[in-house]
């Protein structure tokens, strides 16, 4: 434990404030596949980039309200990454010392990801809101949602990353959470970066519909995401032991 | 050799190491599933394209990658051992510029297809071509930026004579020898497979 650690210590109030945004960050993991995937039908299944512009226009004329409430639910909880990722930039200062610079690079891919997620939600509800438009055009703002979701890695490789590092460069003992939390933020950086290849195929593994573009990033980053959740779950309430000792 | 192997107890590796080991190892099986999956929608297609590759550069980079490999234990087996740093260094060196060699052969090759007008849109064979050889040229880069942050704290440890500790060099070796088994299965199935 560093000094920094001692000085500041966990005290209830602030105990119960992470608490609190951490089931933040749970729950908006939650809306993102339910509201967006499931609610808004955009995974069951998702529509292949080679679908016509007709298909993808009777793709939105067939999900009625129903599909505009699943990405009002999404665009809604997207912003819950935020508190939970602040949580995690906390706990990463503790790992790297006085100076930190992960967690502040954490904080900012949590920041830009929400951001080009709304982004991406947006251009969906767009493509909802006008139903009865130029088929072609329904399709330039599906294509426009699936691109914006999918392909821009560096945000999501960083944030991955950045934890990772911090996590391997905790000194203390014990550490702040286990070391193969962040052999396994490693893993899920090199796997959540071949999405910008989405930018080539119109069908395949590799296109935004496929196994290796879309459902294997995806399911790394719900694994990753929760177990974080966990592990800051462990060290704020191990915190807040050691302040009530 | 083998008396030098019995002297030096192995090189204790953290365990969340196997993480990263056996999460590539999976997801890379996964791919090679999804190509033999596609490479029978349509063999005579992959058959063709496969058989335009060049299997001598194929070869030249297996050869390149078990070699690096080798350069890779020696050091690891050479660190353990007294005043054996330095000779961990030279061999780590070694396996870097191994590496090195491996990315020229490749952008070499990607050249060579790239001239002849074949690319990544080119059919199926070729995405996979690409996206495969290139995801792991991907994880091969950052196999390299380990072995060379594995060197410089060796170099770092013998100027100031402090021993350095193990982590890096347990994760980088791990990575770089599973790079190596990857292409190892990469290298028949694109190249070799009729």
């Amino acid at each position: 434990m560093s000094t920094q650690d001692s000085a500041i210590s966990l005290d209830l109030r602030s105990y119960r404030n992470h608490h609190i945004a951490i089931w933040c960050g749970i729950i908006s993991t939650i809306g993102l596949p339910l509201g967006w995937g499931v609610i808004a039908s955009f995974l069951l299944p998702p529509l292949s980039p080679s679908a016509t512009p007709q298909e993808v226009a009777a793709f939105v004329a067939e999900g009625g309200v129903l599909q505009k409430f699943g990405l009002m639910i999404t665009l809604a909880s997207v912003g819950g990454l935020l508190p939970m990722s602040a949580v995690l930039g906390d706990q990463m200062r503790r790992m790297e010392g006085a100076r930190p610079v992960w967690a502040q690079t954490q904080l900012a891919c949590a920041t830009l990801t929400v951001w080009l997620l709304s982004a991406a939600l947006v251009f969906f509800a767009a493509a909802t809101f006008r139903a009865d438009r130029d088929p072609q055009l329904i399709q330039l703002l599906h294509d426009l949602g699936w691109l914006t979701f999918i392909t821009p890695v560096s945000m999501i490789v960083l944030w991955m990353g950045a934890v990772g590092a911090a996590i391997l460069s905790d000194c203390g003992e014990p550490p702040v959470m286990p070391r193969w939390v962040g052999y396994l933020s490693f893993w899920a950086a090199l796997l959540s970066a071949p999405g910008f290849a989405a930018i080539l195929f119109h069908s395949g593994p590799f296109a935004w519909s496929g196994l290796l573009a879309l459902w294997i990033p995806l399911a790394i980053f719900l694994v990753w995401w929760i177990t974080l959740a966990v592990y800051l779950l462990r060290a704020i309430r191990d915190e807040a032991a050691a302040a009530i000792a | 050799m083998s008396s030098a192997n019995a002297r030096t107890p192995p090189l204790p590796v953290e365990s969340g190491i196997w993480v990263v080991v056996f999460g590539e190892l999976s997801i890379f099986t996964l791919f090679f599933s999804v190509f033999l999956y596609y490479r029978a929608l349509s063999p005579e297609l992959f058959a063709a394209s496969s058989a335009t590759l060049d299997q001598g550069l194929g070869a030249l980079n297996t050869v390149i990658l078990l070699t690096s490999s080798w350069f890779v234990a020696s050091a690891v087996t050479a660190i353990q051992q007294a005043g054996g740093r330095e000779r961990a260094l030279r061999y780590f060196s070694c396996a870097l510029a191994c590496g090195a060699a491996f990315v020229l052969v490749k952008v070499f090759e990607y050249g060579g297809a790239l001239r002849d007008g074949v690319n990544v849109l080119t059919d199926e064979f070729f995405m996979f071509y690409f996206m495969l050889t290139g995801i792991h040229l991907m994880h091969l880069l950052v196999g390299m930026a380990l072995l060379g942050a594995t060197a410089l704290q060796l170099r770092g440890s013998l100027a100031t004579g402090n021993a350095a500790s193990n982590t890096l060099v347990g994760f980088s070796s791990c990575f770089w020898h599973m790079l190596d088994i990857v292409w190892i299965v990469l290298f028949p199935l694109l190249y070799l497979l009729q």
